[in-house]
């Protein structure tokens, strides 16, 4: 009876019913689509993050605390140690190797440019490389500065990494004190050792790096006879936000903690097992970026659950705007239920089929929906799909009903307020 | 079968609108009320179907003292033994005469298809049973109300000029039930304007101003 109740009265009541259910549907798509963003959310904003920068940073160990002008190490002429470039490719074998997003090594050292033979620092590196990586399934990883630093922009041309030419990318504020640009020719003193090097880009990075020279690494090893040596790689790594076990000694810890410490991807978990790889190596994490990683996921997700909060309010408040109205143009019938003699619960129960099945239907379309939202959020913000998680399906046909429930708890109360008496009363 | 001891109802301290009514029913009695408009007669008739409760006095129904049930063991009194036809007759826009009649069987206990329709060709009602109430007369309308009020089987009917909005010849077909349903042991109590069925019942009771001023046996 309760069904054919429910269908009869839904379909006289299309457009009351049709306004609740999108009510529902805008609420659950909302919720679906931010479920779906937020199981997915440390990755994508990790991954997100770490293209702000390196988040570890790897030097010789001893290496004195260097005096540091222009992010540049001066003291660097007198530095005895170094990495070994040999070994770099290991830093995509460790346990972590896919939170590994990019790393790129350097070796800088101070030349004189120019007709007044200025101080620069000219620095080696990597810029788009793809590397080997022995008995991976992955067999090559793309590094380089563009993959730990991707909002560098050159006017002009990248190094190609693979060509070796004799190039240089001149910082624009070397570029700028040199009155140089793209098509000229540097010349390079080191100790009275000279090479040219032709500008065939000028980077902007909002940085310290303006004020450098970046060539290639192995013209920078050649000049300062410094074969296979790197004197600091950087390192992109995809984390997770630190929790206080992340930031127990690891000296205290059991060993059941140890592995559960070392298998998960904190910063420092990486960064040791880094240090593990690279011989005589100290890995930093770089404290800032990573907090400032951490929190921001926190942030975003405290962001998301006020949204999500005010999505059911705004969606319980449609349904009840609509059930309100329902409800008084019902007014009429209800009385009459009680009249022949409906007691409150088979009242209720009149509602609550009529509930499920708005916050069912709401909540079916509203996963649809939010499924599509979602992807549009991936596209938007993270420009990468969303992963489709089935669980969130049940999860929103739940909150549908649950916003439906709350959004009637009002109107059905006032039906049960009706008094019989006073809405038969002839009129 | 009714009894009303001491009845008063006021709305609010002006309106007194019965006051200190003492009416005695026997079982499978026709009784009929009469009064002017505004006299209390629905008044009485709602709080004697256990819609609406008296400011003071009680009533018994069958023995039970109804005036102190709570709103669902009135609610589930009602369903059990008594049957409502209002003037209006207060059907289901939306669902058809059987489907009306099914659901007083729905709310009391099971619905039973095969006496719903029973219970409409009792009233004449056969080849009605899937009109809606809109693609009803009045007068079948109200045949649909009394053949809902019936299909629990209760002991008592209680109408509120359940003609008022009928033409003669409807209005004859619907006291004829009356009349039927009356041979068959049921107690009846109608309220109404029209002196032909005032002289029809077993009494009269004449209400004015809250009180009964006149009673007599017509049958
Ligand atoms: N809810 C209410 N609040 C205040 N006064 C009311 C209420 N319901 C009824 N009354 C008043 O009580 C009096 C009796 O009303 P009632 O409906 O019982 O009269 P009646 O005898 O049925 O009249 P009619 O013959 O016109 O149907 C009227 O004066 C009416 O205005
Ligand atoms: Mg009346």
């Amino acid at each position: 009876m309760y069904g054919r109740i429910l269908r009869k009265s839904i379909k006289v009541r299309r457009k009351r019913i049709i306004l609740a259910v999108i009510a529902v549907i805008m609420g659950a798509s909302l919720i679906s689509a931010l479920a779906g963003v937020y199981l997915n959310i440390e990755e994508k904003v990790g991954k997100e993050l770490s293209s702000y920068g390196a988040n570890i940073i790897v030097k010789p160990k001893g290496d004195d605390i260097p005096l540091e002008i222009g992010g540049v190490n001066y003291s660097s002429n007198q530095q005895k140690n170094f990495l070994r470039e040999d070994e770099l490719y290991k830093i995509k074998k460790i346990f972590w190797k896919y939170n590994i997003l990019g790393f790129s090594p350097y070796l800088s050292t101070v030349v004189k440019v120019g007709p007044e033979n200025e101080s620069v620092v000219l620095t080696g590196t990597w810029f788009d490389k793809e590397i080997d990586i022995p008995d991976e399934a992955f067999k090559s990883a793309r590094v380089g500065v563009k993959t730990i630093a991707p909002w560098w922009t050159v006017d002009g041309e990248w190094i190609n990494d693979e060509e070796n030419k004799p190039e240089a990318i001149l910082g624009s504020a070397v570029a700028k004190q040199l009155k140089n640009k793209v098509g000229d020719t540097v010349s390079i003193n080191y100790n009275g050792k000279m090479i040219e090097l032709k500008v065939v880009g000028i980077l902007h990075t909002g940085g310290e790096e303006e004020n450098q020279i970046f060539t290639n690494l192995s013209a920078v090893q050649d000049l300062t006879g410094l074969q296979e040596k790197v004197s600091e790689i950087k390192v992109s790594a995809a984390i997770t936000p630190e929790d206080d076990f992340a930031k127990k000694d690891i000296t205290q810890m059991t060993k059941e903690e140890y592995i559960r410490w070392y298998c998960t991807p904190y910063i420092r978990s990486i960064a040791l097992q880094i240090e593990e790889v690279i011989t005589d190596s100290d890995a930093l994490p770089i404290e800032q970026i990573a907090s400032a990683q951490g929190n921001f996921i926190k942030k975003i997700k405290l962001m998301m659950m006020l949204i999500t909060l005010v999505a059911v309010a705004a969606s319980a408040l449609g349904v009840m705007t609509a059930m309100t109205t329902s409800i008084l143009e019902r007014r009429k019938e209800i009385g009459v239920i009680k009249a022949i003699g409906a007691q409150t619960n088979q009242t209720i129960a009149l509602f609550m089929a009529e509930i499920g099945a708005i916050g069912v239907t709401g909540g079916i379309i509203g996963y649809g929906v939010g499924i599509g939202l979602a992807q549009v959020i991936g596209n938007a913000v993270f420009n990468s799909t969303v992963a489709i998680n089935v669980i969130v399906l049940p999860v929103t046909i739940i909150i549908a009903i649950g916003i439906t429930m709350i959004g009637s708890m009002i109107p059905i109360r006032n039906a049960l307020k009706i008094d019989p008496v006073i809405v038969l009363r002839g009129e | 079968m009714i009894t009303t001891m001491n009845l008063s109802k006021c709305y609010n301290e002006k309106t007194q609108v019965l006051d200190d009514l003492n009416i005695a029913i026997k079982k499978g009695e026709w009784a009929n009320i009469m009064g002017p408009s505004g006299s209390g007669k629905t008044t009485l008739l709602n709080i004697l179907s256990c819609l609406d409760r008296p400011t003071d006095g009680s009533v018994i129904i069958n023995g039970t003292e109804v005036t102190k049930l709570s709103q669902d063991e009135m609610a589930a009194f009602r369903r059990e033994n008594i049957g409502l036809v209002f003037q209006q007759y207060h059907l289901i826009p939306y669902l058809t005469a059987l489907e009306n009649v099914m659901l007083a069987q729905h709310f009391h206990s099971m619905v039973d298809e095969k006496e719903a329709k029973d219970a409409l060709e009792l009233v004449g009602l056969g080849h009605r049973l899937d009109h809606i109430p809109a693609h009803l007369s009045g007068g079948e309308q109200q045949r649909v109300s009394i053949a809902r009020a019936l299909i629990n089987q209760p002991a008592i009917i209680l109408a509120d000029e359940p003609t008022g909005n009928l033409d003669r010849a409807n209005g004859k077909i619907i006291l004829d039930l009356f009349k039927k349903l009356h041979t068959k042991g049921h107690t009846i109590v109608i309220v109404t304007h029209d002196p032909e069925i005032g002289t029809m019942g077993d009494r009269l009771i004449r209400l004015m101003d809250g009180r009964t001023v006149d009673e007599k046996i017509t049958a």
